[in-house]
């Protein structure tokens, strides 16, 4: 059926989850614990091993420095000294807001975008191309613009945020509006839904899976849009982004490593986030359909 | 187009001669639930799904269509409803409160048993709205009737496909209709689930007028089906379609009173009724 197929389609992950939770020999609450943090523990130990290898073995210790410091230097040199990074922190604190901002401009137009788009095929024609236009327009480029028309600051880093990360919203509303059941399109023409019926009680809470879908993605490309404001504008409060190309000219490595691994953190924070609200949204109904069909 | 004439005698009566097949009123007498004259559909690809069906279904009468598959017995039903339009022909009276039964469910995966039932009375904007509470009876009181007194508040995922079927049925009944269109709506269920859901139907089909609100009279019901022993079971007259562009070929009376028992299914006479419709099936297949 329809909301199987595109739970495929959309979000595998959901129908994993819940062969797992179905598996007959599911123990006890540790169990499940050691089941979702043992894998992710095990790649930390792995991601560790590998970069300490490089550090080490592959690397003489003048290139080292430079190319990649090893994780206890990251520690000790940047993470754990207050001075260094405090200025990462505050710059985090502000990629925070403008990623966050710059994600719900970036899910209200998207989604407004996709329901107007959904309403005649002709609109669908006429502006689905512009969107792509926003998703392959060369961004390095129009970022400086962008600095120019809005300014150095928070406009303008959000608005390079709402840039990078629309696409997803669009398209995966689109997705999940036209991926609605035709029977159900069917039943609501039976019984002479208005437009604004079929929109808000059939298109728009069918397409939730694959909007959270496009969410979780959009959040991502968020934090990546932050970032990339920052860094290519320089100016303005520093970010994230301003630190790591001050980091990159100065040779900072040690730096510029942590300044990553903080971005990165973020990142998945954020993901994870998004997953959680997608599982409270829509778990109940989408993902649970799989188990007992 | 072919030298198959259409072996359509007249139409049958509200409730069906025994003896007979044919000698019943003319079709089209006014009150019809549904009646179709020289109806034919051309998709936009230009096959010719149906051609010159005539029919009738009679207010109380329930009428099943076979017919090999592909044959366009899903085509009738969309026309019967309004969802398309024919090329050719008349089709009359459309109803205005009619329900149609799909093949899936489909129920709307996010709500519960009951706000599925609700969603009909909900999406009715005209005159005869219902307010939140009294949509919340009535839709409570229909899935009582097809015995889910208690799986309200479910979610579709969290039914078996039996029960997510009466959801659907109760979602017909609670419109109160004046015709019930059914698309193979047991299809997809295993036997014994089917065999039960029948009888279910047909109890809630002679209940109706009783239980009904607000209903003039008995309704109709045109049931599409490809299975012979299910037609011939629910059916006052079972319509036999030709494969396409599909006509209606035979047209064979069931003379068995109701309430039928499960048990009629092994009685002599209901095989050779059912018999009777295989024979002019497989004359359709040729």
């Amino acid at each position: 059926m329809t909301q199987t197929r595109s739970s495929e389609v959309v979000s595998g992950e959901w129908s994993d989850r819940t062969t797992r939770h179905s598996r007959p020999m599911t123990r006890g609450k540790s169990a499940r614990v050691a089941r979702a943090v043992l894998p992710v523990l095990g790649t930390v130990v792995v991601f560790l091993g590998i970069w300490l290898a490089v550090s080490y073995l592959l690397l003489t210790p003048q290139r080292r420095e430079i190319l990649v410091p090893p994780p206890q230097e990251v520690l000790t040199e940047a993470l754990l000294r207050w001075s260094h990074l405090r200025p990462m922190l505050r710059a985090l604190l502000l990629d925070v807001q403008v990623s966050m901002v710059g994600l719900a401009i970036a899910v209200v137009l998207g989604v407004l975008a996709a329901l107007v788009m959904s309403q005649a095929p002709w609109l669908e024609r006429g502006l689905y191309p512009f969107a792509i236009l926003l998703q392959v327009v060369p961004i390095l480029a129009i970022v400086p613009l962008i600095g120019l028309w809005f300014d150095y600051g928070f406009n303008g880093r959000v608005v390079v945020c709402v840039i990078i990360a629309i696409f997803p919203m669009i398209a995966n509303t689109l997705f999940g509006i036209h991926s609605v059941d035709r029977g159900a399109h069917d039943l609501f023409t039976l019984n002479r839904a208005t437009r604004w019926q079929r929109l808000t009680k059939l298109s728009l809470p069918g397409a939730l899976p694959s909007l959270f879908a496009g969410l979780r993605i959009s959040s991502g490309l968020s934090v990546i849009g932050a970032l990339v404001g920052d860094f290519f504008f320089v100016q303005g409060q520093p970010g994230l982004g301003t630190l790591l190309s001050t980091y990159i000219s100065r040779v900072q490595s040690t730096d510029l490593f942590a300044a990553i691994l903080l971005s990165s953190l973020y990142g998945v924070a954020v993901f994870a986030l998004f997953s959680g609200l997608t599982s409270v949204a829509v778990g109940s109904w989408h993902g649970g359909a799989g188990a007992d069909r | 187009m072919s030298s198959v004439q259409p072996a359509v005698s007249s139409p049958g009566t509200a409730r069906p001669d025994i003896s007979a097949d044919t000698g019943a009123p003319a079709p089209g007498a006014p009150g019809a639930a549904l009646r179709f004259a020289g109806v034919a559909k051309r998709f936009d690809t230009g096959t010719l799904a149906l051609a010159d069906v005539e029919l009738a279904v009679a207010p109380g009468e329930f009428v099943s269509v076979v017919g090999p598959s592909g044959c366009g017995k899903s085509t009738l039903l969309r026309l019967a409803s309004g969802l398309s339009a024919p090329s050719a022909g008349r089709i009359e009276p459309r109803s205005d409160r009619l329900a149609y039964v799909f093949q899936d469910p489909t129920l709307l995966p996010w709500r519960s048993a009951q706000a599925n039932v609700e969603l009909v009375l909900e999406l009715n904007t005209g005159a005869g709205r219902l307010a939140k509470p009294q949509r919340r009876a009535r839709a409570a009181r229909a899935l009582k009737t097809v015995g889910l007194a208690g799986f309200e508040r479910q979610l579709p995922a969290h039914l078996s496909g039996g029960m997510r079927m009466r959801v659907s049925l109760a979602r017909a009944l609670v419109l109160d209709p004046d015709l019930f269109l059914f698309d193979e709506p047991f299809g997809a269920l295993d036997e014994i689930t089917r065999l039960h859901l029948q009888e279910e139907l047909q109890r809630l089909f002679l209940s109706r007028p009783a239980g009904s609100a607000n209903s003039a009279g008995a309704c109709g019901a045109l049931f599409i089906t490809h299975s012979v022993s299910e037609a011939v079971f629910l059916s006052d007259r079972v319509l036999v379609m030709s494969a396409r562009p599909g006509r209606i070929v035979a047209e064979i009376e069931v003379p068995f009173d109701r309430p039928r028992r499960p048990e009629l299914r092994f009685d002599p006479e209901f095989g050779r009724v059912a018999a009777r419709v295989s024979e002019a099936l497989t004359g359709a297949h040729k």
